[in-house]
Protein backbone atom coordinates (compact mmCIF):
# COMPACT_ATOMS: atom_id res chain seq x y z
CA UNK A 1 0.00 0.00 0.00
CA UNK A 2 1.84 3.65 -1.09
CA UNK A 3 -0.58 5.62 1.40
CA UNK A 4 0.58 4.15 4.85
CA UNK A 5 -1.31 6.36 6.68
CA UNK A 6 -4.69 5.86 7.73
CA UNK A 7 -5.69 9.75 7.52
CA UNK A 8 -4.33 9.67 4.42
CA UNK A 9 -6.39 6.77 2.86
CA UNK A 10 -9.64 8.72 4.42
CA UNK A 11 -9.21 11.62 2.98
CA UNK A 12 -7.85 10.78 -0.25
CA UNK A 13 -11.00 8.52 -0.52
CA UNK A 14 -13.38 11.29 0.27
CA UNK A 15 -11.69 13.62 -1.45
CA UNK A 16 -12.04 12.08 -4.91
CA UNK A 17 -15.60 11.00 -4.21
CA UNK A 18 -16.36 15.18 -3.52
CA UNK A 19 -14.10 15.63 -6.49
CA UNK A 20 -16.11 12.80 -8.87
CA UNK A 21 -19.29 14.73 -7.95
CA UNK A 22 -18.83 18.05 -8.01
CA UNK A 23 -19.75 18.83 -11.65
CA UNK A 24 -23.09 16.47 -11.61
CA UNK A 25 -24.11 19.53 -9.02
CA UNK A 26 -22.74 22.18 -11.21
CA UNK A 27 -23.19 21.63 -14.66
CA UNK A 28 -24.73 24.47 -15.38
CA UNK A 29 -22.71 27.20 -13.57
CA UNK A 30 -19.45 26.99 -15.56
CA UNK A 31 -18.10 29.99 -13.49
CA UNK A 32 -17.62 27.29 -9.86
CA UNK A 33 -16.79 24.19 -12.39
CA UNK A 34 -13.85 26.47 -13.85
CA UNK A 35 -12.45 27.51 -10.32
CA UNK A 36 -12.76 24.44 -9.03
CA UNK A 37 -10.41 23.11 -12.02
CA UNK A 38 -7.76 25.84 -11.14
CA UNK A 39 -7.96 24.14 -7.36
CA UNK A 40 -7.01 21.32 -8.63
CA UNK A 41 -4.12 22.64 -11.17
CA UNK A 42 -2.77 24.44 -8.12
CA UNK A 43 -2.92 21.38 -6.08
CA UNK A 44 -0.43 19.75 -8.89
CA UNK A 45 1.94 22.64 -8.18
CA UNK A 46 1.69 22.71 -4.55
CA UNK A 47 2.38 19.08 -4.47
CA UNK A 48 5.04 18.82 -6.97
CA UNK A 49 6.37 21.79 -4.08
CA UNK A 50 5.61 19.34 -0.95
CA UNK A 51 7.38 16.69 -2.60
CA UNK A 52 10.83 18.53 -2.92
CA UNK A 53 10.67 21.17 -0.02
CA UNK A 54 9.04 18.55 2.36
CA UNK A 55 10.43 15.13 1.12
CA UNK A 56 13.40 15.84 -0.67
CA UNK A 57 14.44 18.19 1.80
CA UNK A 58 15.09 20.94 -1.36
CA UNK A 59 13.36 24.85 0.12
CA UNK A 60 13.01 26.13 -3.24
CA UNK A 61 11.52 29.65 -3.43
CA UNK A 62 11.25 29.80 -7.60
CA UNK A 63 9.73 26.98 -7.89
CA UNK A 64 7.08 28.71 -10.05
CA UNK A 65 9.88 28.92 -12.21
CA UNK A 66 8.66 25.40 -14.13
CA UNK A 67 4.99 26.32 -13.93
CA UNK A 68 5.68 29.54 -15.84
CA UNK A 69 7.91 27.60 -18.32
CA UNK A 70 4.89 25.08 -18.55
CA UNK A 71 2.81 27.09 -19.72
CA UNK A 72 5.24 29.46 -22.05
CA UNK A 73 6.71 26.04 -23.62
CA UNK A 74 2.85 25.10 -24.24
CA UNK A 75 1.99 28.46 -25.57
CA UNK A 76 4.96 29.03 -27.93
CA UNK A 77 5.23 25.74 -29.47
CA UNK A 78 2.03 25.55 -30.61
CA UNK A 79 1.44 26.54 -34.01
CA UNK A 80 -0.91 29.52 -34.53
CA UNK A 81 -3.18 28.02 -37.14
CA UNK A 82 -3.35 23.85 -36.69
CA UNK A 83 -4.79 21.73 -33.56
CA UNK A 84 -2.19 19.97 -32.15
CA UNK A 85 -2.58 17.23 -30.29
CA UNK A 86 -2.65 17.40 -26.64
CA UNK A 87 -1.24 14.03 -25.31
CA UNK A 88 1.81 13.95 -28.08
CA UNK A 89 2.31 17.81 -26.53
CA UNK A 90 2.23 17.42 -23.37
CA UNK A 91 4.92 14.74 -23.38
CA UNK A 92 6.79 17.10 -25.78
CA UNK A 93 6.97 20.00 -23.22
CA UNK A 94 7.28 18.25 -20.22
CA UNK A 95 10.37 16.31 -22.17
CA UNK A 96 12.16 20.31 -23.20
CA UNK A 97 11.08 21.41 -18.85
CA UNK A 98 13.14 17.89 -17.51
CA UNK A 99 15.55 19.04 -19.64
CA UNK A 100 15.89 22.57 -18.40
CA UNK A 101 15.45 21.20 -14.92
CA UNK A 102 18.19 19.40 -15.13
CA UNK A 103 20.11 22.42 -16.22
CA UNK A 104 18.84 24.63 -13.46
CA UNK A 105 19.21 22.14 -10.90
CA UNK A 106 23.04 20.79 -11.81
CA UNK A 107 23.35 25.04 -10.99
CA UNK A 108 21.06 25.36 -7.97
CA UNK A 109 21.86 21.56 -5.92
CA UNK A 110 25.74 23.14 -6.10
CA UNK A 111 24.43 25.18 -3.27
CA UNK A 112 22.83 24.37 0.35
CA UNK A 113 20.68 25.92 3.08
CA UNK A 114 20.27 29.77 2.75
CA UNK A 115 22.07 29.47 -0.56
CA UNK A 116 20.07 27.62 -2.03
CA UNK A 117 17.06 29.57 -1.47
CA UNK A 118 18.20 32.60 -2.62
CA UNK A 119 19.71 31.05 -5.47
CA UNK A 120 16.23 29.59 -6.51
CA UNK A 121 14.43 32.75 -5.68
CA UNK A 122 17.28 34.60 -8.11
CA UNK A 123 16.62 32.17 -11.16
CA UNK A 124 13.18 32.45 -11.15
CA UNK A 125 13.20 36.35 -11.34
CA UNK A 126 15.79 36.58 -14.31
CA UNK A 127 13.52 34.31 -15.91
CA UNK A 128 10.46 36.38 -14.88
CA UNK A 129 12.01 39.59 -16.27
CA UNK A 130 13.42 38.01 -19.06
CA UNK A 131 9.63 37.45 -19.96
CA UNK A 132 8.53 40.90 -18.98
CA UNK A 133 10.98 42.42 -21.03
CA UNK A 134 10.97 40.30 -24.05
CA UNK A 135 8.63 41.67 -27.11
CA UNK A 136 8.58 38.50 -28.91
CA UNK A 137 7.19 37.21 -25.77
CA UNK A 138 4.40 39.15 -25.10
CA UNK A 139 6.25 41.16 -22.39
CA UNK A 140 3.65 41.81 -19.50
CA UNK A 141 1.02 40.94 -21.44
CA UNK A 142 2.18 37.50 -22.07
CA UNK A 143 0.80 35.43 -24.93
CA UNK A 144 -2.53 33.92 -26.29
CA UNK A 145 -3.42 30.10 -27.48
CA UNK A 146 -4.69 30.42 -30.79
CA UNK A 147 -5.96 27.39 -31.69
CA UNK A 148 -6.76 24.89 -28.87
CA UNK A 149 -5.24 21.72 -29.01
CA UNK A 150 -7.26 17.97 -29.72
CA UNK A 151 -7.18 15.59 -27.66
CA UNK A 152 -7.71 12.19 -29.48
CA UNK A 153 -6.22 9.26 -28.68
CA UNK A 154 -5.75 6.53 -31.31
CA UNK A 155 -8.53 8.23 -33.29
CA UNK A 156 -11.05 8.27 -30.19
CA UNK A 157 -12.05 11.62 -29.14
CA UNK A 158 -14.02 11.56 -25.69
CA UNK A 159 -12.86 14.60 -24.55
CA UNK A 160 -13.24 18.10 -25.57
CA UNK A 161 -11.08 20.91 -24.21
CA UNK A 162 -13.76 23.72 -24.44
CA UNK A 163 -16.23 22.31 -22.26
CA UNK A 164 -15.87 22.52 -18.70
CA UNK A 165 -16.50 19.62 -17.44
CA UNK A 166 -14.29 18.17 -19.56
CA UNK A 167 -11.26 20.09 -18.80
CA UNK A 168 -11.99 19.29 -15.18
CA UNK A 169 -11.88 15.73 -15.14
CA UNK A 170 -8.70 16.13 -17.25
CA UNK A 171 -6.99 18.42 -14.09
CA UNK A 172 -8.65 15.69 -11.70
CA UNK A 173 -6.49 13.06 -13.65
CA UNK A 174 -3.27 15.32 -13.22
CA UNK A 175 -3.90 15.33 -9.68
CA UNK A 176 -3.96 11.31 -9.21
CA UNK A 177 -1.18 10.92 -11.69
CA UNK A 178 1.04 13.55 -9.75
CA UNK A 179 -0.28 11.49 -6.35
CA UNK A 180 0.21 8.58 -7.17
CA UNK A 181 3.94 9.50 -9.19
CA UNK A 182 5.04 11.15 -6.16
CA UNK A 183 4.22 8.42 -3.58
CA UNK A 184 4.93 5.37 -5.81
CA UNK A 185 8.71 7.63 -6.07
CA UNK A 186 8.72 7.94 -2.44
CA UNK A 187 8.36 4.53 -1.28
CA UNK A 188 10.50 3.18 -4.29
CA UNK A 189 14.78 2.04 -3.21
CA UNK A 190 15.08 5.57 -5.06
CA UNK A 191 12.84 7.23 -2.48
CA UNK A 192 14.49 5.34 0.30
CA UNK A 193 17.80 7.29 -0.28
CA UNK A 194 15.95 10.07 -1.18
CA UNK A 195 14.98 10.04 2.45
CA UNK A 196 18.02 9.49 4.02
CA UNK A 197 19.54 12.38 2.49
CA UNK A 198 17.09 14.57 3.76
CA UNK A 199 16.89 12.72 7.33
CA UNK A 200 21.22 12.94 7.42
CA UNK A 201 22.76 13.47 4.39
CA UNK A 202 26.37 13.11 5.41
CA UNK A 203 25.26 9.45 6.75
CA UNK A 204 23.97 9.04 3.82
CA UNK A 205 27.13 9.94 1.68
CA UNK A 206 29.11 7.65 4.06
CA UNK A 207 27.32 4.70 3.29
CA UNK A 208 27.98 5.23 -0.23
CA UNK A 209 25.37 7.29 -2.20
CA UNK A 210 26.54 10.28 -4.11
CA UNK A 211 23.36 12.34 -2.75
CA UNK A 212 24.38 15.03 -5.44
CA UNK A 213 22.50 12.63 -8.12
CA UNK A 214 19.16 12.18 -5.88
CA UNK A 215 18.64 15.26 -5.30
CA UNK A 216 18.94 15.68 -9.10
CA UNK A 217 17.02 13.25 -10.66
CA UNK A 218 14.27 14.72 -7.43
CA UNK A 219 14.72 17.92 -8.62
CA UNK A 220 13.60 17.24 -12.00
CA UNK A 221 10.84 14.99 -11.30
CA UNK A 222 8.99 17.91 -8.92
CA UNK A 223 9.93 20.37 -11.66
CA UNK A 224 8.25 18.79 -14.32
CA UNK A 225 5.17 18.16 -12.47
CA UNK A 226 5.10 22.07 -11.57
CA UNK A 227 5.64 22.28 -15.20
CA UNK A 228 2.40 20.35 -16.01
CA UNK A 229 0.03 22.26 -13.83
CA UNK A 230 1.43 25.19 -15.39
CA UNK A 231 1.03 24.16 -18.71
CA UNK A 232 -3.19 22.92 -18.05
CA UNK A 233 -3.29 26.64 -16.09
CA UNK A 234 -2.44 28.48 -19.60
CA UNK A 235 -4.78 25.92 -21.66
CA UNK A 236 -7.58 26.54 -19.11
CA UNK A 237 -7.64 30.32 -19.41
CA UNK A 238 -5.93 30.42 -22.99
CA UNK A 239 -2.85 32.76 -22.34
CA UNK A 240 0.51 32.81 -20.41
CA UNK A 241 2.13 35.84 -18.73
CA UNK A 242 4.95 36.75 -16.34
CA UNK A 243 2.42 36.67 -13.76
CA UNK A 244 3.15 32.47 -13.86
CA UNK A 245 6.52 32.88 -12.79
CA UNK A 246 6.63 35.90 -10.00
CA UNK A 247 8.26 34.63 -6.63
CA UNK A 248 4.40 35.69 -5.16
CA UNK A 249 3.60 32.21 -7.22
CA UNK A 250 6.07 30.29 -5.14
CA UNK A 251 5.69 31.58 -1.82
CA UNK A 252 1.90 31.15 -1.97
CA UNK A 253 2.44 27.62 -3.01
CA UNK A 254 5.02 27.66 0.00
CA UNK A 255 2.19 28.73 2.37
CA UNK A 256 -0.70 26.54 0.86
CA UNK A 257 2.02 23.37 1.60
CA UNK A 258 2.60 24.18 4.74
CA UNK A 259 -1.04 25.00 5.49
CA UNK A 260 -1.87 21.79 4.43
CA UNK A 261 0.77 19.87 6.39
CA UNK A 262 4.35 19.80 4.64
CA UNK A 263 5.45 16.49 3.24
CA UNK A 264 2.49 14.69 4.05
CA UNK A 265 1.74 15.49 -0.08
CA UNK A 266 -2.18 14.40 0.38
CA UNK A 267 -1.63 18.02 2.70
CA UNK A 268 -1.16 20.00 -0.23
CA UNK A 269 -4.19 19.02 -1.83
CA UNK A 270 -6.22 19.90 1.44
CA UNK A 271 -4.24 23.26 2.21
CA UNK A 272 -4.77 24.10 -1.53
CA UNK A 273 -8.60 23.93 -1.49
CA UNK A 274 -8.45 25.82 1.88
CA UNK A 275 -6.63 28.54 1.08
CA UNK A 276 -8.39 29.18 -2.44
CA UNK A 277 -11.60 28.38 -0.04
CA UNK A 278 -10.44 31.02 2.52
CA UNK A 279 -9.53 33.70 -0.10
CA UNK A 280 -13.12 32.97 -1.88
CA UNK A 281 -14.51 33.89 1.71
CA UNK A 282 -12.68 36.71 2.73
CA UNK A 283 -12.51 38.41 -0.53
CA UNK A 284 -16.31 38.65 -0.28
CA UNK A 285 -16.16 39.67 3.62
CA UNK A 286 -14.26 42.88 3.64
CA UNK A 287 -11.94 45.74 1.80
CA UNK A 288 -9.39 44.77 3.46
CA UNK A 289 -9.50 41.14 2.90
CA UNK A 290 -5.95 40.11 2.52
CA UNK A 291 -5.08 41.59 6.02
CA UNK A 292 -7.67 39.46 7.46
CA UNK A 293 -6.46 36.18 5.40
CA UNK A 294 -2.93 36.48 6.37
CA UNK A 295 -4.05 37.14 9.98
CA UNK A 296 -6.29 33.93 9.56
CA UNK A 297 -3.39 32.06 7.62
CA UNK A 298 -0.97 33.28 10.15
CA UNK A 299 -2.94 31.95 12.82
CA UNK A 300 -3.95 28.26 11.33
CA UNK A 301 -0.25 27.69 11.00
CA UNK A 302 0.50 28.70 15.10
CA UNK A 303 -2.37 26.43 16.21
CA UNK A 304 -1.86 23.68 13.73
CA UNK A 305 1.86 23.03 13.99
CA UNK A 306 1.83 19.73 11.45
CA UNK A 307 -0.29 21.88 9.42
CA UNK A 308 -4.65 20.64 8.91
CA UNK A 309 -3.02 16.98 7.74
CA UNK A 310 -1.38 16.79 10.91
CA UNK A 311 -4.49 18.15 12.72
CA UNK A 312 -6.62 15.46 11.54
CA UNK A 313 -3.76 12.77 12.05
CA UNK A 314 -3.96 13.68 15.67
CA UNK A 315 -7.78 13.09 15.38
CA UNK A 316 -7.48 10.01 13.31
CA UNK A 317 -4.20 7.68 13.91
CA UNK A 318 -4.52 5.61 16.63
CA UNK B 1 48.90 -13.99 8.67
CA UNK B 2 48.35 -12.15 5.70
CA UNK B 3 50.87 -9.12 5.25
CA UNK B 4 49.70 -7.03 2.78
CA UNK B 5 49.31 -3.39 2.79
CA UNK B 6 45.55 -2.51 2.24
CA UNK B 7 45.58 1.12 3.10
CA UNK B 8 48.57 3.52 3.45
CA UNK B 9 49.12 7.40 4.69
CA UNK B 10 52.47 9.20 3.52
CA UNK B 11 52.89 12.39 5.47
CA UNK B 12 49.48 12.71 6.12
CA UNK B 13 48.77 16.43 7.70
CA UNK B 14 45.67 18.25 8.60
CA UNK B 15 45.50 21.81 9.32
CA UNK B 16 42.74 24.32 10.79
CA UNK B 17 44.21 27.80 10.50
CA UNK B 18 46.97 27.85 12.91
CA UNK B 19 45.86 24.29 14.68
CA UNK B 20 47.67 21.10 13.59
CA UNK B 21 45.28 18.50 14.45
CA UNK B 22 47.95 16.01 12.55
CA UNK B 23 50.81 16.34 11.38
CA UNK B 24 52.93 14.23 9.01
CA UNK B 25 51.49 10.79 9.79
CA UNK B 26 52.46 8.12 7.70
CA UNK B 27 51.20 4.58 8.31
CA UNK B 28 50.35 1.30 6.83
CA UNK B 29 47.21 -0.76 7.93
CA UNK B 30 47.62 -4.48 7.21
CA UNK B 31 44.98 -6.90 5.58
CA UNK B 32 42.66 -8.33 8.33
CA UNK B 33 44.39 -6.96 11.36
CA UNK B 34 42.85 -4.96 13.45
CA UNK B 35 45.03 -1.77 13.73
CA UNK B 36 44.52 0.35 17.53
CA UNK B 37 45.01 3.99 17.73
CA UNK B 38 45.13 5.82 20.76
CA UNK B 39 46.02 8.73 22.09
CA UNK B 40 44.57 11.97 24.69
CA UNK B 41 41.52 13.69 23.81
CA UNK B 42 42.81 15.97 20.67
CA UNK B 43 45.20 14.04 19.41
CA UNK B 44 43.68 13.81 15.82
CA UNK B 45 42.22 10.05 16.10
CA UNK B 46 39.03 11.18 14.69
CA UNK B 47 40.47 13.60 12.15
CA UNK B 48 42.57 10.60 10.76
CA UNK B 49 39.42 8.50 10.72
CA UNK B 50 37.52 11.38 8.48
CA UNK B 51 40.53 11.68 5.91
CA UNK B 52 40.56 8.01 6.20
CA UNK B 53 36.85 7.79 5.04
CA UNK B 54 37.16 10.63 2.65
CA UNK B 55 34.85 13.33 4.43
CA UNK B 56 38.01 15.54 5.21
CA UNK B 57 40.44 16.21 2.68
CA UNK B 58 44.13 16.31 4.26
CA UNK B 59 45.50 19.79 4.02
CA UNK B 60 48.78 17.76 2.45
CA UNK B 61 49.81 14.00 2.15
CA UNK B 62 48.37 11.19 0.40
CA UNK B 63 46.10 8.27 1.22
CA UNK B 64 46.29 4.72 -0.71
CA UNK B 65 44.19 2.14 -1.43
CA UNK B 66 45.43 -0.84 -2.44
CA UNK B 67 48.24 1.21 -4.27
CA UNK B 68 45.39 4.01 -6.10
CA UNK B 69 45.64 7.31 -4.71
CA UNK B 70 42.46 8.21 -3.22
CA UNK B 71 42.58 11.23 -0.60
CA UNK B 72 40.83 13.77 -3.46
CA UNK B 73 37.65 11.65 -3.82
CA UNK B 74 34.37 11.90 -2.38
CA UNK B 75 33.18 10.36 0.68
CA UNK B 76 30.78 7.94 -1.33
CA UNK B 77 33.53 6.80 -3.41
CA UNK B 78 35.38 5.10 -0.40
CA UNK B 79 32.32 3.33 0.70
CA UNK B 80 32.54 1.55 -2.55
CA UNK B 81 35.85 0.71 -2.32
CA UNK B 82 35.21 -1.12 1.04
CA UNK B 83 35.90 1.55 3.17
CA UNK B 84 33.02 1.72 6.20
CA UNK B 85 32.65 3.95 8.45
CA UNK B 86 31.29 4.75 11.93
CA UNK B 87 31.31 7.87 14.04
CA UNK B 88 32.22 8.62 17.00
CA UNK B 89 29.06 11.05 17.57
CA UNK B 90 25.86 8.43 16.87
CA UNK B 91 25.04 9.72 13.21
CA UNK B 92 22.01 7.39 12.34
CA UNK B 93 18.47 8.25 10.65
CA UNK B 94 16.60 9.15 14.44
CA UNK B 95 13.20 8.95 12.98
CA UNK B 96 12.90 5.57 11.14
CA UNK B 97 13.38 2.31 12.30
CA UNK B 98 16.21 0.31 13.13
CA UNK B 99 15.87 -1.99 10.39
CA UNK B 100 15.51 1.18 8.35
CA UNK B 101 18.60 2.12 9.15
CA UNK B 102 20.46 -0.60 8.02
CA UNK B 103 18.19 -1.43 4.90
CA UNK B 104 19.96 2.37 3.76
CA UNK B 105 23.17 0.91 4.08
CA UNK B 106 22.58 -2.62 2.74
CA UNK B 107 20.01 -1.32 0.10
CA UNK B 108 23.63 -0.52 -2.41
CA UNK B 109 24.64 -3.97 -2.15
CA UNK B 110 21.82 -5.58 -3.56
CA UNK B 111 20.00 -3.34 -6.31
CA UNK B 112 19.65 -0.23 -7.83
CA UNK B 113 19.04 2.86 -6.04
CA UNK B 114 17.41 4.78 -9.24
CA UNK B 115 14.46 2.23 -9.66
CA UNK B 116 11.92 4.74 -8.79
CA UNK B 117 9.14 2.17 -9.03
CA UNK B 118 10.22 -1.13 -7.13
CA UNK B 119 9.11 -0.95 -3.61
CA UNK B 120 12.10 -0.42 -0.93
CA UNK B 121 10.30 -3.25 1.01
CA UNK B 122 10.68 -6.05 -2.29
CA UNK B 123 13.88 -7.11 -2.04
CA UNK B 124 14.26 -10.00 0.61
CA UNK B 125 17.99 -9.44 0.04
CA UNK B 126 18.35 -5.93 1.61
CA UNK B 127 16.28 -6.89 4.57
CA UNK B 128 18.06 -10.18 5.44
CA UNK B 129 21.32 -8.46 5.28
CA UNK B 130 19.57 -5.35 7.51
CA UNK B 131 18.62 -7.92 9.85
CA UNK B 132 21.84 -9.86 10.06
CA UNK B 133 23.88 -7.05 10.96
CA UNK B 134 21.56 -5.87 13.99
CA UNK B 135 21.59 -9.08 14.84
CA UNK B 136 25.93 -9.11 15.06
CA UNK B 137 25.44 -6.00 17.16
CA UNK B 138 22.91 -7.66 19.63
CA UNK B 139 19.96 -5.39 18.55
CA UNK B 140 17.30 -8.03 17.73
CA UNK B 141 14.62 -7.11 19.66
CA UNK B 142 14.58 -3.72 18.47
CA UNK B 143 14.65 -4.43 14.74
CA UNK B 144 11.31 -3.08 14.63
CA UNK B 145 12.48 0.12 16.86
CA UNK B 146 11.97 3.67 16.04
CA UNK B 147 16.10 4.93 16.18
CA UNK B 148 15.08 7.84 18.39
CA UNK B 149 13.51 5.43 21.29
CA UNK B 150 16.25 3.30 21.62
CA UNK B 151 19.07 4.02 24.53
CA UNK B 152 22.29 5.54 23.99
CA UNK B 153 24.29 2.24 24.13
CA UNK B 154 21.95 1.02 21.59
CA UNK B 155 22.39 3.58 19.50
CA UNK B 156 25.87 2.75 19.79
CA UNK B 157 25.16 -0.89 18.40
CA UNK B 158 23.12 0.78 15.69
CA UNK B 159 25.53 2.99 14.41
CA UNK B 160 28.29 -0.08 14.19
CA UNK B 161 25.23 -2.54 12.58
CA UNK B 162 24.75 -0.02 9.84
CA UNK B 163 29.07 -0.09 9.11
CA UNK B 164 28.51 -3.79 8.74
CA UNK B 165 25.57 -3.76 6.81
CA UNK B 166 27.41 -2.38 4.12
CA UNK B 167 29.82 -4.98 4.02
CA UNK B 168 33.06 -2.88 3.90
CA UNK B 169 36.23 -4.67 3.70
CA UNK B 170 38.00 -2.05 5.81
CA UNK B 171 36.02 -1.08 9.00
CA UNK B 172 36.98 2.62 10.68
CA UNK B 173 35.46 2.57 13.77
CA UNK B 174 35.52 5.69 15.63
CA UNK B 175 34.93 4.81 19.80
CA UNK B 176 32.73 2.08 18.90
CA UNK B 177 32.25 1.27 22.45
CA UNK B 178 31.82 4.75 24.37
CA UNK B 179 28.60 5.05 26.17
CA UNK B 180 27.83 1.30 25.91
CA UNK B 181 27.03 -0.56 29.33
CA UNK B 182 29.56 -3.41 30.04
CA UNK B 183 27.74 -6.10 28.67
CA UNK B 184 27.47 -4.48 25.30
CA UNK B 185 30.65 -3.85 25.60
CA UNK B 186 31.50 -6.93 26.08
CA UNK B 187 29.78 -8.36 23.38
CA UNK B 188 31.32 -6.03 20.82
CA UNK B 189 35.06 -6.93 22.08
CA UNK B 190 33.61 -10.37 21.24
CA UNK B 191 32.12 -9.40 17.68
CA UNK B 192 35.00 -7.44 16.57
CA UNK B 193 37.55 -10.71 17.70
CA UNK B 194 35.08 -12.79 15.28
CA UNK B 195 35.22 -9.92 12.63
CA UNK B 196 38.88 -9.42 12.41
CA UNK B 197 39.42 -12.28 10.89
CA UNK B 198 38.18 -11.52 7.82
CA UNK B 199 38.33 -7.77 7.91
CA UNK B 200 40.53 -4.77 8.50
CA UNK B 201 39.84 -2.65 11.40
CA UNK B 202 41.07 0.44 12.38
CA UNK B 203 39.78 1.12 15.64
CA UNK B 204 39.90 3.97 17.94
CA UNK B 205 38.72 3.41 21.71
CA UNK B 206 39.59 4.79 25.16
CA UNK B 207 39.06 1.69 26.26
CA UNK B 208 42.67 0.31 27.16
CA UNK B 209 41.70 -2.95 27.80
CA UNK B 210 39.69 -3.67 25.23
CA UNK B 211 42.72 -2.30 22.57
CA UNK B 212 45.08 -3.73 24.48
CA UNK B 213 43.12 -7.25 23.78
CA UNK B 214 42.07 -6.93 20.50
CA UNK B 215 44.93 -5.02 18.49
CA UNK B 216 47.42 -6.68 16.09
CA UNK B 217 49.54 -2.87 16.04
CA UNK B 218 48.69 -0.08 17.79
CA UNK B 219 49.86 3.26 17.02
CA UNK B 220 50.14 6.10 19.99
CA UNK B 221 49.18 9.69 18.88
CA UNK B 222 49.60 12.76 20.97
CA UNK B 223 48.93 16.46 19.80
CA UNK B 224 48.68 15.82 16.27
CA UNK B 225 52.35 13.70 16.25
CA UNK B 226 52.63 10.10 15.53
CA UNK B 227 54.59 8.50 18.61
CA UNK B 228 54.97 5.28 17.90
CA UNK B 229 53.41 2.31 16.07
CA UNK B 230 53.91 -1.54 17.05
CA UNK B 231 52.28 -4.60 18.36
CA UNK B 232 50.66 -4.27 22.04
CA UNK B 233 53.75 -5.18 24.11
CA UNK B 234 56.45 -3.06 22.20
CA UNK B 235 54.01 -0.16 22.92
CA UNK B 236 53.77 -0.70 26.61
CA UNK B 237 56.84 -1.25 26.54
CA UNK B 238 57.92 2.33 25.17
CA UNK B 239 58.74 4.71 28.23
CA UNK B 240 57.80 7.89 26.11
CA UNK B 241 54.28 6.46 25.33
CA UNK B 242 54.25 5.54 28.98
CA UNK B 243 55.13 8.79 30.01
CA UNK B 244 52.98 11.00 27.47
CA UNK B 245 49.90 9.09 27.10
CA UNK B 246 49.62 5.99 29.40
CA UNK B 247 50.79 7.63 32.38
CA UNK B 248 48.40 10.77 32.03
CA UNK B 249 45.77 8.13 31.65
CA UNK B 250 46.37 6.12 35.10
CA UNK B 251 46.56 9.93 36.60
CA UNK B 252 43.02 10.70 35.40
CA UNK B 253 41.52 7.31 36.45
CA UNK B 254 43.14 7.40 39.58
CA UNK B 255 41.59 11.04 40.02
N1 LIG C 1 36.30 21.19 12.41
C1 LIG C 1 37.36 21.57 13.16
N2 LIG C 1 37.78 22.85 13.14
C2 LIG C 1 38.84 23.24 13.87
N3 LIG C 1 39.55 22.42 14.67
C3 LIG C 1 39.18 21.14 14.76
C4 LIG C 1 38.07 20.64 14.00
N4 LIG C 1 37.93 19.33 14.28
C5 LIG C 1 38.90 19.01 15.14
N5 LIG C 1 39.65 20.09 15.42
C6 LIG C 1 40.83 20.11 16.32
O1 LIG C 1 41.74 19.15 15.88
C7 LIG C 1 42.33 18.51 16.99
C8 LIG C 1 42.14 17.01 16.89
O2 LIG C 1 40.79 16.69 17.09
P1 LIG C 1 40.20 15.20 16.98
O3 LIG C 1 40.71 14.56 15.76
O4 LIG C 1 38.73 15.27 17.15
O5 LIG C 1 40.86 14.52 18.28
P2 LIG C 1 40.52 13.13 18.97
O6 LIG C 1 39.51 12.41 18.15
O7 LIG C 1 41.83 12.44 19.04
O8 LIG C 1 40.01 13.44 20.34
C9 LIG C 1 41.72 19.10 18.22
O9 LIG C 1 42.61 20.08 18.74
C10 LIG C 1 40.45 19.74 17.75
O10 LIG C 1 40.13 20.86 18.50
MG1 LIG D 1 37.64 11.73 18.54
Amino acid sequence: MIFEKRTERIFLAIFFLIALCIPLFLEDNSFFVGKATTILILAVFVMSLDFLVGRVGLVTLGHALFYGLGGYLFVILTPEYEAVNFWVYAVYILAISALIALVVGVVVLRTSGIYFIMITLAISQMAYYFFFDSLEFGGNDGLFIFMKPETSIFGLNFLNLDNPTHFYYLSLLAVLVTLLAIKITLRSRFGRIVEASRLNPERTEALGYNIFAFRLISYIIGSTLAAYAGLLFALQYGYVNPQFMTWEMSGTALVMSILGGMGTIYGAILGTITYEGLQYSFEHLSEDWMLLMGGAIILMVLLLRKGLAGYLEKLLEK
Amino acid sequence: MANDIILETESLSKHWGGIKALNDISLQFRDRQLHGVVGPNGAGKSTLLNMLCGTLKPTSGCIFHKGDQIEGMKPWKFVRRGIGRSFQKTNIYADVTCLENCAVAAQRRFTGSFNLFASRHSNTLVRDAAEKALRQVGLDSRINTVAAEISYGEQRQLELAMVLATDPCILLLDEPMAGMGHEESQRIIELLNELKQSYSIVLVEHDMDAIFELSDQLTVLDNGTHLITGTVDEVRNEPQVKEAYLGKEDEEEAA
